[in-house]
């Protein structure tokens, strides 16, 4: 048992929020509400990493999480017709099984990875950042052992947005009466 | 956040040495003087911030009275100073409406959730020297990350109000933010680019010395003057001022998410508004304007640094005002048209314009002023030609169809 300290007491808090968020998520019916809490429970995540003592993993988790990915669910939220009506969303016995064996395994996998570093069981790290945690160690960490990656995925995310900016593109070049309106109207 | 023996200097340092006077008291008792450490940070963020709202939402109705020719509230206390707490009694004692097709929670859930993320904003800001609440090696990525959470509220503010003024509302103001989030975003970079730290307190520091203090802030070089100004004009955009009050133009869409509120709830959201508006001013004020950076004359420090930050952060809130009271609002196409054409690239640019600076200033003084003139001709090139480009070229008389 760790000592009772206000680190403890803040992870146990944003844990607790964490979760009760991810059930509520899960369990709603009604979709934006099922979005915010799961942008919540995001968020509260990068809570954490920031108590535990990586301010620059939490601050990127909440700038992902919030900034890009809420506005992409609210987004799709929105443009289904069911969210509208405030219609549940349709649920089959068999969903809950898959569902069930996939979050099951998951469960399994990060529960076996994460006892096998007994030092992360025997309590929270200090609060003060691990030497090997800062923003420097990132940064060599990029521009070295892990450069190839990087490069390879700005590709990647290149490719992806030239693809959807050639998808939006509208059909016609030299449609001239919707252009005034622009994309406001 | 003890630094060892404080000085009381000339007022510089008045508050931390109060602060650590104080605490001193107890030091016997150990949680204690935590509780107290933490609310001797929290709470002046929470006292200072609304009083200057108070104080500003009369400055904006004066100065804009002014600029309009009228006289403005002047009826409340000495020259209507006081008006701000009769608007805020007034404010507290009105019905509060729920529509009834709205959804209660959510409708209720916005407006609270709006004033979190300014205030939180606002600890990470370094107010003056040793005088920041939260010291944070990526403050800036957390400053950017948090006020995100703006845009999330004011989105559930429209929502959940089931008016399509609203949820029109809702949608502007998330395709502005991100759409401005950009420029905004890479503008802020080129001061990290030259600080070498993601760290606002290390970013302040390396604007410090030079002539009379002054002349080592970044406004002063090309890419830090384009970059505060491209940073204030999306900063502007990012917290929906004018002239990119489009989300809650009145001309268009009533009040946008604001539409179906009233009372407090109203009133929160203009607390969230200025105090956002006191946020990116005081981060272009740490960026670019020497943060608490003042005058020095010999080893004289004509004011304490804390003053000289809340002058900067406030002269642009003033700004701000000015250009509330001068320009008209803009179109949505053109609000997009400005971030993707024309301020995108040339952040960019000014980005590439701030590497060559940082580079040449290494090598020695002359190197240093050819990086400072490439930079100077690049960044001045670009905004010549991106002017040309996007205003200039499809320029020709407009017909309206629609009134």
């Amino acid at each position: 048992m760790p000592e009772l300290s206000v680190q403890l007491l803040i992870f146990m808090f944003l844990g607790t929020v964490v979760l009760a968020c991810a059930i509520y998520a899960v369990i709603l019916v009604d979709l934006i509400r099922a979005g915010y809490a799961l942008i919540f429970s995001l968020a509260t995540l990068g809570g954490i990493y920031i108590v535990l003592g990586n301010d620059f993993l939490g601050a990127v988790q909440i700038l992902l999480y919030t900034g890009a990915i809420a506005v992409l669910v609210l987004f799709v939220v929105m443009l289904t017709r069911k969210s509208v009506d405030g219609m549940g969303r349709a649920e089959k016995k068999q969903d809950w099984i898959w569902g069930g064996v996939l979050s099951g395994g998951l469960f399994l996998l990060l529960f076996i990875g994460i006892n096998k570093h007994k030092d992360f069981a025997s309590g929270l790290p200090p609060i003060v950042p691990q030497s090997d945690l800062t923003l420097q160690a990132f940064g060599m960490a990029f521009t070295e052992e892990y450069f190839v990656p990087l490069q390879i995925m700005g590709v990647l995310l290149t490719a992806a947005f030239i693809g959807a900016a050639l998808i939006a593109r509208p059909e016609k070049k030299g449609d001239e009466s919707g252009k005034d309106m622009g994309a406001g109207s | 956040m003890f630094f060892g023996n404080v000085k009381f200097d000339s007022g510089d340092q008045i508050f931390v040495w109060a602060y650590h006077w104080f605490l001193s008291l107890f030091a016997a008792v150990p949680w204690l003087q935590f509780a107290l450490a933490v609310l001797l940070m929290t709470v002046p963020v929470l006292l200072l911030f609304p009083t200057l709202m108070g104080l500003t939402t009369w400055a904006e109705r004066r100065v804009l009275a002014r600029i309009q020719n009228r006289m403005g509230p002047n009826r409340v206390g000495p020259f209507g100073l006081l008006q701000f707490i009769a608007d805020g009694i007034k404010m507290l004692i009105k019905e509060d409406i729920i529509p009834r097709a709205a959804d209660k929670f959510l409708h209720t859930l916005a407006p609270i959730l709006i004033v979190i993320p300014p205030f939180l904003v606002l600890t990470l800001l370094p107010v003056g020297r040793n005088m920041t609440v939260v010291v944070s090696d990526v403050g800036l990525i957390l400053f950017f990350a948090l006020s995100g959470f703006g845009t999330l509220a004011i989105f559930l503010a429209g929502w959940s109000s089931r008016n399509k003024f609203s949820v029109i509302g809702g949608m502007r103001v998330v395709a502005q933010t991100i759409s401005y989030e950009l420029p905004l975003i890479l503008a802020a970079l080129s001061a990290v680019f030259v600080a070498g730290s993601l760290s606002m307190v290390s970013i302040v520091e390396s604007q410090g010395g030079g002539f009379l203090n002054i002349l080592s802030w970044n406004v002063w070089t090309p890419w830090g003057f384009a970059g505060f100004v491209i940073f204030f004009i999306a900063g502007l955009a990012e917290i929906n001022r004018c002239p990119f009050d489009i989300p809650e133009a009145e001309s268009e869409i009533v009040a946008g998410h604001l539409t179906e509120y009233s009372g407090f709830k109203y009133a929160l959201f203009f607390v969230a508004e200025y105090l956002s508006a006191f946020a990116i001013a005081g981060l272009a004020t740490t960026l670019f304007l020497g943060g608490w950076n003042g005058p020095v004359i010999g080893e004289v420090q004509i004011l304490p640094s804390w003053f000289w930050f809340l002058i900067k952060m406030y002269a642009l809130v003033v700004v701000m005002i000015w250009i509330r009271g001068t320009l008209p609002r803009l179109r949505s196409d053109q609000l997009m048209s400005l971030a993707w054409k024309f301020l995108l690239p040339l952040t960019i640019v000014n980005l590439i314009g701030s590497a060559i600076y940082t580079l040449t200033a290494q090598a020695g003084p002359w190197m240093w002023v050819a990086g400072w003139l490439i930079s100077a001709v690049l960044i001045g090139t670009t905004y010549r030609v991106l002017v040309q480009i996007v205003y200039t070229k499809d320029a020709k008389k407009r017909e309206y169809r629609y009134a």
